[in-house]
């Protein structure tokens, strides 16, 4: 009779902690669906901003050209995750080039639809660093189950392979001066 | 909003010592009378415990000891009601607007239930509900308001007797939070982890589904986050805010709790609703005493500026 209950007990903590590695799995990947969300959000913004910026930037052409070409190769299908982020993380640097060379067109500072983008995209480049922050604590957790003993056991037999950490890129750990960009 | 210490000694010296001298006055008194009613309910409930002794039944003595407590603690109330008055109206309200004149102050206001039940950080299955030391205004853009509360329920206990359990006592803070959110974020004192450390947190987990772990250590063994989306609390909790609010809980010595809702912030900080009133047994020319008081409003008030709330960069008008 004991031997039975110790092997009901083992069963329950197994299927117990098989559980909490597929909720931790699972809660990486939907983090990550929303990283993908609000990229796209990113994307959807460019063009516009794009647009009304030509007209005045003289000297950032280059800065341009470069966010123009990422945003249409990050609209490519079937990129894989791993690529998505890539071509991300490279769009950050000449995007924030450009949120503070406006500083230098009093122009763009008085257009209140460029103002009203720069807002919307400061506000969705704080949520994708915190969208990664958060990947990066579910990751942490998931790997941590992982790697720990007793979860390691079932970890090993079911396949439970490691995910990898963001790179919070330095650029991105500053946060750029926008507050003083947007004083008009 | 900071006073600096000669501005502050100015002010206690000028404008506050010949007011504190007629109430400390007055304290003297009170203190007394306080005393004295203190030992004579005392020594008559003692009186009628040795009567009783043997030919009442075991629960008696509890009985009459929570009797002269219950009577003791109203009788107090009413001989310092008078006192309280005087030293809110007079000497704190004074300390109020000189830290800010725009500042509105109502000894007898709170927060209304409806918002304290709205943070959602306690529950609604309230039954006693009272407060006092509102003070409202707005600090740059952002407005706030905060007073004290003492929220508690009536309980039943396995021999029928009505208890009253406190659900919260100590000041509540409402401000606007100055970013766009869709769904609500609960933090919490945690009490499992900073006891139990990794096994705190790894209990916590199995019991709340919603609870995100955020990637601060310093804040992680202080609060808990409940949430529906992690990436909104992570959105929201940005790794500055965090770091201010493990010093929030230091400076206020006492269990924060946050809620963000509905583009609001709720802050319930747990110190037992007695930042604000005068002392009794101690003297109210005591500078340190004073000082404590500015230092408390300040805190409250610094809420804004510490957390950023002003910093109007973001699509949210």
């Amino acid at each position: 009779m004991e031997f039975l209950i110790a092997i009901v007990a083992v069963v329950v903590v197994g299927v117990l902690i098989y559980n909490t590695l597929v909720s931790r799995r699972n809660q990486c990947d939907n983090i990550f669906a929303s990283i993908d969300a609000l990229l796209k959000k990113r994307y959807n913004l460019i063009p516009n901003l794009v647009t009304l910026m030509k007209e005045s930037m003289t000297y950032e052409k280059g800065l341009l050209e470069k966010v123009t070409e990422l945003r249409a190769k990050a609209m490519q299908p079937d990129l894989t995750p791993e690529q998505k982020i890539a071509i991300a993380d490279e769009l950050t640097q000449p995007l924030h080039g450009l949120m503070v060379a406006v500083e230098n067109y009093p122009e763009l500072k008085a257009n209140e639809q460029i103002m009203q983008l720069m807002r919307s995209l400061n506000e969705i480049e704080e949520q994708i660093a915190a969208a990664r922050r958060a990947y990066n604590q579910a990751v942490t957790d998931y790997n941590n189950a992982r790697q720990m003993f007793p979860s390691s056991l079932i970890a090993g037999w079911f396949h439970f392979g490691a995910k990898e950490l963001f790179e919070i890129p330095e650029v991105e750990r500053k946060n750029i001066d926008i507050k003083e960009l947007l004083k008009q | 909003m900071n006073f600096k210490a000669s501005e502050l000694l100015d002010f206690y010296y000028e404008e506050l010592y010949p007011q504190l001298m007629e109430l400390e006055e007055e304290r003297k008194n009170v203190a007394k009378k306080v005393i004295a009613i203190t030992a004579v309910i005392g020594a008559a409930a003692l009186w009628i415990i040795i009567r009783t002794s043997g030919s009442s039944t075991a629960d008696f003595p509890v009985f009459v000891a929570f009797g002269a407590f219950a009577v003791g603690g109203f009788v107090i109330r009413w001989l310092m009601s008078d006192y309280r008055r005087k030293f809110k109206n007079h000497i704190f309200r004074k300390l109020v607007t000189k830290i800010d004149s725009t500042l509105l102050y109502t000894p007898t206001g709170m927060i209304p239930r409806s918002l304290f039940e709205l943070s959602g950080l306690f529950g609604n299955d309230i039954d006693f509900y009272s407060g006092n030391d509102l003070i409202k205004g707005r600090i740059g853009d952002t407005p706030i308001e905060f007073s004290d509360l003492e929220v508690e329920k009536e309980t039943t206990d396995s021999k029928g007797r009505k208890h009253r359990t406190t659900i919260f006592s100590g000041t509540f803070i409402m401000t606007e939070f100055h970013k766009h959110f869709q769904r609500t974020v609960l933090v919490y004192p945690d009490v499992a982890e900073k006891y139990l450390g990794v096994v705190g947190g790894w209990l916590q987990g199995m019991a709340n589904g919603k609870l995100v772990r955020m990637d601060s250590p310093a804040f992680e063994k202080e609060f808990k986050v409940i949430a529906d989306d992690p990436v909104e609390a992570h959105y929201l909790l940005t790794p500055n805010i965090m770091e201010k609010l493990v010093e929030l809980k230091r400076k206020a010595n006492a269990p924060v709790y946050l809620s963000f809702k509905l583009n609001k912030l709720f802050i319930a900080i747990a110190n037992g609703g007695d930042w604000f009133e005068p002392t009794l047994f101690k003297s109210l020319l005591r500078i340190d005493i004073f000082k404590q008081y500015i230092e408390n409003l300040n805190l409250l008030l610094g809420i804004v500026e510490e957390l950023n709330l002003n910093r109007k960069i973001w699509s949210k008008e």
